[in-house]
C-alpha cells in the first residue's frame, strides 16, 4: 500500500520539488527550500514551516513543522494565514516618521538609521538626565523569551511593561499562591478527567497543542468536563458542560472539594505531606490540635456550606450534574488535568479566587506532577540564558507597580493613562510592540487622550508588522517582521515535555542558501521590514556610541572584541552555551548548534518531563517531611500552599485560603425589570488573534461579533435575530447586532473579542478588508461619539481577491465601552460588565458608541478605593517571592520612608 | 489501482477552520469560493444545547454526476478514483455545479473555470497526505486507500457505523462521517438565520427553512460559507427562446403538412425558429464562463452529458431550419416536406432533451422526473404557438390554420396548467429537499411571481382570452394578447422551475 507522509522528509528540505498546484493536473514543477521557523499569530510557538519559492524567494505556503514536539506538524488557521499577512496589500511596508498632529495620519517616510539616531538619542538624554523611569516599553504577545528583557536590563532600566492585566493575572495569582509557578501545564493527552474554565478548543493559551492533546485524552476515554456561561466550541466538545451563572464557577469548584472530602476520595498522603496544612491551623484553628486528621475535620468546617444544592442555586448547574464531575473527578486519581487561563478568572473581581479553587482540586488529587496530572510551567517550558547577562535595575517604576496592587501579576499597564491623568509621572520614550492597547484595553478614549497629549508621552514609538489603533497616534511607526521575516527564540509548557524553538526570516535564509550574504534582515524582508532582535541592537549601539554609558558591552559580540553583535553570533552563543544536549546533537549531525537550529527550527530538550523537583532530597533549605529534607516548591513554605501568609500578611486575611467571593457582576444584584444583564465580553473565536487577525482567509470566516442572547432574554425584549441593540455600560453605549440563541444563559450576553476594528483614514491605518471607517466626535468634557461611516468594502490592489470582498459589518468594538476594573489584589481589568439592554432608536446605527471618560476616570479611582497599599509586614512594595517579569535590586523594593 | 476515500471522526472535530484554510494555502483559492469548508449547526434547548461540526469535501463519488454532466470531459477520473478537473477543458457552464448533490464545484474567479477538491492529487502523488489531513490538530481526518485492507480508512468503514452525505443520491461517495447527527449532514433539516455567530450570511439560500420560533430548540445553521446557485437569467432566457425555435418549428412542420401552404408554416415557422435559435445559442454562451471555449462542447463531446447531447440536436434543429427558410426562397416545397417531416422527431428532442440535461443536476430534486420533460413540450407548444399567432399579423392564413393555433395553445396551456397544479399543489413531496423548493414556490420567495406569473399570465388569464376569442370567432383581439399574456406567464414560471429548483440548501 502507498505510504502517505504528513510533510515531506527532511531530506528534501533544501531540494523540494513540488507540482504547482494552480495549473493541475499540469504536472509544472517548482522548487522550494523549506525552511523551518515558528508562528508569531499567538503564544503557542508552533513550529511551521516556509515553503520558499527558489526562483521568486516568496513564501508559497505555510505548513507545521513535524519534528516541532509542542504542534508535531499541526497548525491552527491562524498559522496557515501567514503569507495572507505577509502579502496583505494594507501592510506597513517602511518606516514612517508623523508629520503632522499626533493622530493627523500625517506620515513621511523616514531611514531607519534617522529613526534610530532620534530615538536613540532621546533615551540616551534620558538616561544621563536620570529620567529612567520615563522610558517605557510596552509589549503585547511577546512571542520571545527574554530578549527585550535584557535588553532593558542592559540600559538599567525598570521599563517592562505587559498585557497580562487585560489577559491573565488572575489565573497567574492563583496559580501561583499555591505552588509558586504562575502558570499550569497539563498533561492531557494522558488524563482520566479534564476539567477546563476555559475554552482550549478553540482559543486558549496553547490552543493547537492543546486541543491535539485534549482531544488524544478524550480519545482515550478522558471525561471533559467544561464550565462555561456561553457553548463555546469547548462545551460542545463537553461530556459534562456546566453553563454557571457567570463568577460562581468557585461555588461549584467548592462543592466538588467538598465532595471529594467528604466521600474521602482525594490523596490524602499527598495533601498530608505537600499542604500547609500546619500553618492553617496554627493561624486560623488555633483551637483544634495540629495533626493532619484535625485538619481534615477542619476543611469539612470550612466547606460544609458548599453542598451540590447550594452550588445549584449558586451557579444555576443542576446539583446532579455537579456531582457527575465531582465523580469524575474522584475517579481520575492523580491524572486530573485542570486548565484556567482567562474566561472566568479573568472576567471577575476575585478571579484569582476562582483559579484557587480549581487548583486545590488539583492538590487534592494530588496530580500535581503527575502523568495526566498538572505540571508546573517550568518543568515544561526551557528559556537558555541569553549571553552576557546584565544586572537588575536599581530602582523601582511605580508606574508599573503602583503601591495600591503590591500583588499584582503584573504591571498595572490598562491603568497607565489614569495614572499620567493623576499626575503620577510621564513617558518619554514610549514603545508600544506588537500591542494595541487604544483598542484591547478597556477605556480606549483614555487611551487615545493619553496618546495624544504630547505632555504625557514624550516620543511614541510603534514597533508593529500592521497598522493598528494605536499605531495611528505614534510618532515613529516602526514596520517589524511576521513569523518568517524575524528571529526569535521560544518555548512554551504545551505538554509533558520540553522544547526550545526558533524563529527566522526565511528570506534571508534563503538568500544566504543562495549564496548571497545578507548584513541586516531588513534587506531581505519586503519593504523595509526588520526585526527587534536587530533593532534593539542598532538601537543600543545608538544610545551609547562609544560605550562610556555601560550600555554597549551588551552588545558586543562575544567572539569578536568590541564589534557589534550580529543576529547569528548572538542565537549562536545561546545555542552554542546554554541549551543542554544541543551542541552534542548538532555535532552528531556535523553542525554548529546555530546551523542545527536554521535546519530543524525546534530542539527538543526533555522528550518527557513531569514536575518532580520538589521530591528532591536536599542538604539545605528546602522543607522537611517526614524527617526528609526535600526541595520542596518555590513557595516561601516550600509547600503547596492552601493557607497563603502572603495574604494574610499583606492586608488580604480574608482571603488567605480559597474561597467562593461573588465578583463585581453577581446575578443576585442584577435587576431583570431594567433589563440588566451580565456581558461576557472576553471569548475568542477559533480563527482570530489579538492585532494580526484583519487579513483576507481569516475575515472571510469571521468577520463580525454580535451579541449572544438567550432566547427568552430576547423575546422579553422584543429583539429578533439580527436586531440592534444598545447595550449600556458604566461610561457609554455600543449598538450592535443582537444573535439570538439557546447557547447561552439567559440573564448573560455574550460578545466575541478581536472584532470592530477600525481606521481614521479612507486609505491608511486599517486593513480595508477588516475594517470600519470611523469619525469620531468630541465633547468638550471627554465625551466621545464614534459612528461608522462605512465598513469593509471591496477594493482594487495588487491581490485580485481584494475586490472580492463579500462581508461588510467587522464588528463593533465594544471594550472603548469599558470602565476600568482592576482586581485590588491580582490587578487583572475583570471584563465582565453590568449592562442594560435596549432595542435600539430610530437614531442608532450599527457600530455607534459613546462614551464618557470623565465618567471613566470616576470608576477608576471607586476601584482604587478597594486596594490595600503597600508596604506589606517587612516595609517593601511587594513580596520578594512574587515574579515580576523584570525584578530590580533587592533594594528597590523597599518603600522609601518619608 | 487504489480507491482513495476519507473517513472523518466528527468525535474529534472542533471546528477550528484550520482544513478551510490549510485548503485556501495549498490551492490558492480566492475568496468567497470554497473546496473545503465546516459546516455548524446549533440544536436543543439551554442547558441542553449542542454545537455540531460537519468539514465537507468533494465525496469523489463512484458514479459521480458531475462527470456525467460534463459536456467537455474536463472533468475526469485517475487511476486512483479520485475525480479530477482539466481546467483547460472546462467551458465554465457549471452543469457540474447543477450536478453535484453535495455543493462541491465552484467558478474559480480567477480561472473562471470549475474548480473542485481533488483530495489533493498534487500532494498524494508526492506521497504526501492531503493538505486539510496533514493541517488537523486532532486529526478527525483519515486519508487512505478503501480496497486496501490494511488501511485505517478501510478497517474503519468495515467495521463501525458511518454515514455518509446523501446516500439517496446513489452516487457512491467516499467520505465517512463517523458519529454524524442527521441535522448537519441532511442540509434540509437545520433552518438558516439572516446572520451567523460569526458575521454576515451570504448568498443565503431562499428556500431555506426559515426558524420556527415556537420550537427554539430545533437544529439551526449557525455558520456556513456562501453558496453560488449555478445557474441564472440565462438559462431562463434559454428556455424561453429555445421553446419559441423549437415550438414555432414544430407547430409549423405540423401546419405544413396539413396542407397549408401559407408564408406562415412556409417561412414565417423556420424565420422565427432560426431567429430564436441563434438567441438560444446566444445566451447559451453567453452564459459559459469561458465564452470563447463554446465549440470545445463539439469538438471535445461528453457523450453521457445531456449538455452535448443537446448541443447537437439544437444544432440539427437549426439547420433544418435554416434549410426550409432556405426552401422557401428557392420554393423548393418537396424540400419544405422533408425538413418539416424532419422537425417533428428533432423538435421534439431539441425541446425535451433539456427535462434530461435538468435531471442530470442531480443536486435539485425540483428537476427530477418525468414530467419535466412533458411539460417542457407543453411549454414549447405554447410559446411556439404564441409565436406563431403573433406572426400571422404579417401575413394572411386560412381560418384553420388561426383556430388550429389557437387551439394549441388553449390546449398546451391547459396541459402545462395542470402539470403545474399537479407536482406544486397536489403531489406530495418525494423528498425533504423537493418539498422546501415547492413550499418556496408556493408561499415563499416564488410565491407571487407563481400565482400571478405561472398560474395566472401562464394559465387562467389565457384560457379566459381564448374563450373570449372563441366566442368572437377567432377574432386576434383576444387572440393576440393571449399569445403575449402565455408568453410572459410561461417566461414566468421558467424562471421560477430554474431559480426554486436551486434554492434549497444542498449543503
Amino acid at each position: 500500500m502507498a505510504e502517505f507522509r504528513s510533510h515531506p522528509p527532511v531530506s528534501d528540505w533544501d531540494h523540494y520539488v513540488d507540482f504547482e498546484s494552480t495549473s493541475w493536473p499540469k504536472k509544472d514543477r517548482r522548487n522550494y527550500w523549506i525552511i523551518p521557523s515558528i508562528c508569531f499569530n499567538c503564544e503557542s510557538g508552533c513550529g511551521i514551516l516556509a515553503y520558499v519559492d527558489k526562483d521568486t524567494l516568496d513564501v508559497r505556503k505555510i505548513e507545521g513543522n513535524p519534528l516541532h514536539p509542542g504542534s508535531r506538524g499541526r497548525t491552527c488557521a491562524k498559522g496557515v494565514v501567514t503569507p495572507n499577512q505577509l502579502e496583505d496589500p494594507d501592510r506597513i511596508l517602511r518606516p514612517l516618521k508623523r508629520v503632522g498632529k499626533r493622530g493627523s495620519g500625517e506620515w513621511a517616510p523616514v531611514s531607519w538609521d534617522e529613526a534610530l539616531e532620534d530615538i536613540g538619542g532621546r533615551i540616551r538624554k534620558a538616561i544621563l538626565e536620570d529620567r529612567r523611569r520615563e522610558v517605557m516599553y510596552h509589549v503585547g504577545r511577546p512571542g520571545e523569551d527574554g530578549y527585550v528583557n535584557r535588553v532593558l536590563q542592559a540600559w538599567g532600566l525598570d521599563s517592562h511593561n505587559s498585557h497580562t492585566n487585560v489577559c491573565s493575572s488572575s489565573a497567574r495569582l492563583g496559580h501561583f499562591l499555591w505552588t509558586g509557578a504562575d502558570r499550569p501545564s497539563p498533561d492531557y493527552a494522558h488524563a482520566r478527567t479534564i476539567l477546563l474554565l476555559s475554552s482550549h478548543l478553540e482559543s486558549g493559551h496553547y490552543f493547537n497543542p492543546h486541543a491535539q492533546r485534549i482531544i488524544e485524552g478524550k480519545t482515550r476515554g478522558a471525561k471533559l468536563i467544561v464550565m462555561d456561561p456561553r457553548m463555546s466550541n469547548t462545551s460542545a466538545k463537553a461530556d459534562v458542560w456546566m453553563p454557571t451563572k457567570p463568577g460562581t464557577e468557585a461555588a461549584i469548584l467548592l462543592a466538588i472539594a467538598r465532595h471529594l472530602i467528604d466521600t474521602g476520595r482525594y490523596n490524602r498522603e499527598f495533601v498530608r505531606r505537600w499542604v500547609n496544612w500546619e500553618t492553617y491551623l496554627t493561624t486560623s484553628r488555633p483551637d483544634l490540635p495540629a495533626t493532619f486528621e484535625a485538619f481534615e475535620a477542619a476543611l469539612k468546617e470550612e466547606y460544609e456550606v458548599f453542598t451540590p444544592e447550594y452550588a445549584e442555586i449558586e451557579s444555576g448547574v443542576p446539583a446532579h450534574k455537579i456531582l457527575e464531575a465531582a465523580e469524575a473527578v474522584a475517579d481520575a486519581g492523580t491524572s486530573f488535568c485542570t486548565h484556567s487561563w482567562r474566561s472566568a478568572a479573568a472576567g471577575h473581581l476575585w478571579g484569582w479566587q476562582i483559579t484557587r479553587c480549581l487548583y486545590f482540586l488539583v492538590v487534592l488529587m494530588g496530580a500535581v506532577g503527575e502523568k495526566g496530572g498538572v505540571n508546573l510551567h517550568a518543568t515544561n517550558k526551557f528559556v537558555p540564558k541569553h549571553p552576557n547577562p546584565p544586572p537588575a535595575p536599581e530602582y523601582w517604576n511605580e508606574l508599573l507597580f503602583p503601591k495600591e496592587f503590591p500583588l499584582a501579576f503584573h504591571e498595572m499597564s490598562f491603568l497607565l493613562p489614569h495614572f499620567l491623568k493623576e499626575g503620577r509621572g510621564k513617558v518619554d520614550v514610549y514603545f508600544t510592540r506588537v500591542y494595541n492597547p487604544l483598542w484591547t484595553n478597556p477605556d480606549g478614549f483614555s487611551w487615545m487622550e493619553m496618546l495624544e497629549d504630547e505632555s504625557k508621552i514624550g516620543l511614541h514609538i510603534a514597533l508593529t508588522p500592521m497598522w493598528s489603533e494605536t499605531a495611528w497616534f505614534a510618532d515613529y511607526v516602526l514596520p517589524m517582521g511576521l513569523g518568517t521575516e524575524r528571529h526569535d527564540t521560544m518555548s512554551q509548557e504545551t505538554h509533558a515535555g520540553r522544547w526550545l524553538g526558533f524563529r527566522q526570516p526565511v528570506k534571508r535564509v534563503a538568500l544566504e542558501k543562495k549564496g548571497t550574504p545578507v548584513g541586516t534582515t531588513h534587506e531581505a524582508n519586503p519593504g523595509e521590514v526588520w526585526e527587534e532582535s536587530e533593532f534593539w541592537i542598532a538601537l543600543s549601539w545608538k544610545i551609547d556610541p562609544d560605550g562610556t554609558l555601560g550600555i554597549r558591552k551588551y552588545f558586543e559580540s562575544p567572539y569578536r572584541a568590541g564589534e557589534q553583535i550580529t543576529v547569528d553570533e548572538y542565537y549562536g552563543w545561546m545555542f552554542e552555551n546554554s541549551v543542554p544536549g544541543l551542541p552534542e546533537a548538532a555535532s552528531a549531525e556535523d553542525l554548529t548548534p546555530l546551523q542545527y537550529m536554521r535546519k530543524y527550527g525546534v530542539f527538543k530538550v526533555d522528550e518527557v518531563a513531569y514536575s518532580k523537583a520538589h521530591e528532591q532530597p536536599v542538604e539545605a533549605g528546602g522543607v522537611e517531611i517526614d524527617g526528609g529534607r526535600l526541595a520542596g516548591f518555590n513557595t516561601p513554605s516550600r509547600k503547596l500552599e492552601f493557607f497563603s501568609p502572603t495574604l494574610a500578611e499583606w492586608g488580604w486575611p480574608e482571603h488567605a485560603i480559597p474561597r467562593y467571593v461573588p465578583g463585581q457582576v453577581y446575578w443576585r444584584d442584577l435587576d431583570p425589570s431594567t433589563n440588566e444583564f451580565d456581558l461576557l465580553p472576553n471569548f475568542r473565536l477559533p480563527t482570530l488573534i489579538h492585532t494580526r487577525a484583519p487579513v483576507k482567509w481569516l475575515y472571510e470566516i469571521a468577520h463580525s461579533n454580535p451579541l449572544w442572547i438567550a432566547t427568552g432574554d430576547a423575546e422579553r425584549l422584543g429583539i429578533a435575530m439580527g436586531d440592534l441593540v444598545k447595550v449600556n455600560t458604566g461610561i457609554g453605549f455600543f449598538v450592535t447586532r443582537a444573535w439570538v440563541t439557546e447557547g447561552i444563559r439567559p440573564g448573560v450576553v455574550a460578545m466575541s473579542h478581536h472584532l470592530g476594528r477600525w481606521r481614521l483614514d479612507e486609505d491608511q491605518g486599517g486593513a480595508r478588508n477588516a475594517t470600519a471607517l470611523v469619525r469620531i466626535a468630541r465633547g468638550t468634557d471627554g465625551q466621545y461619539e464614534m459612528r461608522q461611516v462605512h465598513a469593509a468594502q471591496p477594493f482594487k490592489s495588487g491581490d485580485a481577491d481584494s475586490a472580492r470582498v463579500w462581508w461588510t459589518e467587522i464588528g463593533v468594538h465594544q471594550n472603548l465601552t469599558f470602565p476600568v476594573q482592576p482586581d485590588p489584589v491580582s490587578g487583572m481589568h475583570c471584563w465582565h460588565q453590568r449592562v442594560r439592554l435596549e432595542k435600539a432608536g430610530p437614531d442608532d446605527s450599527y457600530g455607534d458608541i459613546m462614551v464618557d471618560t470623565a465618567k471613566s476616570h470616576q470608576l477608576y479611582l471607586e476601584w482604587m478605593a478597594k486596594t490595600r497599599p503597600a508596604p506589606g509586614p517587612d516595609g517593601t512594595r511587594r513580596p520578594l517571592w512574587f515574579d515580576r517579569p523584570l525584578k530590580p535590586v533587592r533594594a528597590a523594593y523597599d518603600v522609601p520612608k518619608v | 489501482m487504489p480507491n482513495y476515500g476519507f473517513v472523518i471522526d466528527l468525535k474529534k472535530c472542533i471546528g477550528c477552520h484550520a482544513c478551510t484554510i490549510a485548503c485556501k494555502a495549498e490551492h490558492d483559492i480566492p475568496v468567497g469560493v470554497n473546496r473545503c469548508w465546516v459546516k455548524t449547526v446549533e440544536k436543543g434547548r439551554f442547558p441542553d444545547a449542542q454545537r455540531l461540526f460537519l468539514p465537507v469535501l468533494c465525496n469523489q463519488c463512484a458514479d459521480a454526476p458531475c462527470m456525467n454532466i460534463c459536456p467537455t470531459s474536463a472533468l475526469f477520473r485517475r487511476h486512483d478514483g479520485i475525480v479530477d478537473l482539466h481546467g483547460d477543458a472546462c467551458i465554465g457552464c457549471k452543469a457540474c455545479m447543477a450536478a453535484c448533490p453535495y455543493d462541491q464545484l465552484f467558478i474559480d474567479p480567477n480561472t473562471r473555470t470549475a474548480e473542485k477538491c481533488n483530495f489533493c492529487a498534487n500532494r498524494i502523488e508526492n506521497q504526501l497526505e492531503p493538505a486539510c489531513v496533514s493541517v488537523c490538530p486532532t486529526e478527525c481526518r483519515i486519508f487512505g486507500d478503501l480496497d486496501d485492507s490494511t488501511a485505517a480508512v478501510a478497517q474503519i468503514v468495515q467495521r463501525e457505523a458511518f454515514t455518509v452525505r446523501k446516500p439517496e443520491k446513489g452516487t457512491g461517495p467516499k467520505v465517512f462521517y463517523l458519529s454524524a447527527d442527521d441535522s448537519i449532514i441532511q442540509p434540509e433539516i437545520a433552518s438558516r438565520p439572516f446572520i451567523f455567530k460569526e458575521g454576515g450570511v451570504h448568498l443565503r439560500p431562499l428556500g431555506s427553512r426559515d426558524p420556527d420560533p415556537q420550537s427554539p430548540g430545533d437544529p439551526r445553521v449557525d455558520y456556513d460559507v456562501p453558496h453560488k446557485k449555478a445557474w441564472g437569467i440565462d438559462l431562463v432566457l434559454y428556455l424561453l427562446t429555445k421553446g419559441i425555435s423549437t415550438g414555432a418549428l414544430f407547430l409549423g412542420a405540423v401546419l405544413w403538412l396539413m396542407g397549408d401552404r401559407s408564408a406562415l408554416s412556409g417561412l414565417a415557422a423556420p424565420l422565427v425558429s432560426s431567429v430564436f435559435s441563434a438567441l438560444t445559442a446566444l445566451v447559451l454562451v453567453m452564459d459559459l464562463e469561458r465564452p470563447e471555449r463554446f465549440y470545445y462542447i463539439l469538438t471535445r463531446p461528453n457523450w453521457t452529458s445531456w449538455m452535448a447531447r443537446g448541443a447537437f440536436i439544437l444544432a440539427a434543429h437549426g439547420v433544418i431550419g435554416g434549410l426550409w427558410a432556405l426552401a422557401w426562397f428557392l420554393d423548393l416545397s418537396g424540400l419544405i416536406t422533408i425538413c418539416a417531416l424532419l422537425t417533428l422527431p428533432v423538435a421534439v428532442g431539441a425541446t425535451g432533451y433539456t427535462g434530461l440535461l435538468f435531471a442530470q443536476g442531480l443536486a435539485r430534486d425540483l428537476w427530477q422526473g418525468p414530467h419535466a420533460t412533458i411539460d417542457l413540450i407543453a411549454q414549447a407548444a405554447m410559446e411556439g404557438s404564441a409565436a406563431l399567432l403573433i406572426a400571422v399579423l404579417f401575413t394572411t392564413v386560412d381560418a384553420w390554420v388561426l383556430e388550429t393555433l389557437g387551439w394549441t395553445l388553449a390546449g398546451a396551456t391547459t396541459l402545462h396548467l395542470m402539470i403545474l397544479v399537479s407536482e406544486n399543489l397536489l403531489a406530495p413531496s418525494p423528498t425533504l429537499h423537493h418539498e422546501l423548493a415547492v413550499q418556496a414556490i408556493r408561499e415563499g420567495a416564488y410565491a407571487r411571481m407563481f400565482w400571478l406569473g405561472a398560474v395566472g399570465l401562464g394559465g387562467l388569464v389565457p384560457l379566459v382570452l381564448f374563450a373570449i376569442a372563441v366566442a368572437t370567432g377567432f377574432s386576434m383581439v383576444a387572440l393576440i394578447p393571449m399569445a403575449l399574456v402565455a408568453l410572459a406567464g410561461s417566461l414566468a414560471w421558467e424562471y421560477i422551475w430554474v431559480e426554486a429548483g436551486q434554492c434549497v440548501p444542498i449543503s
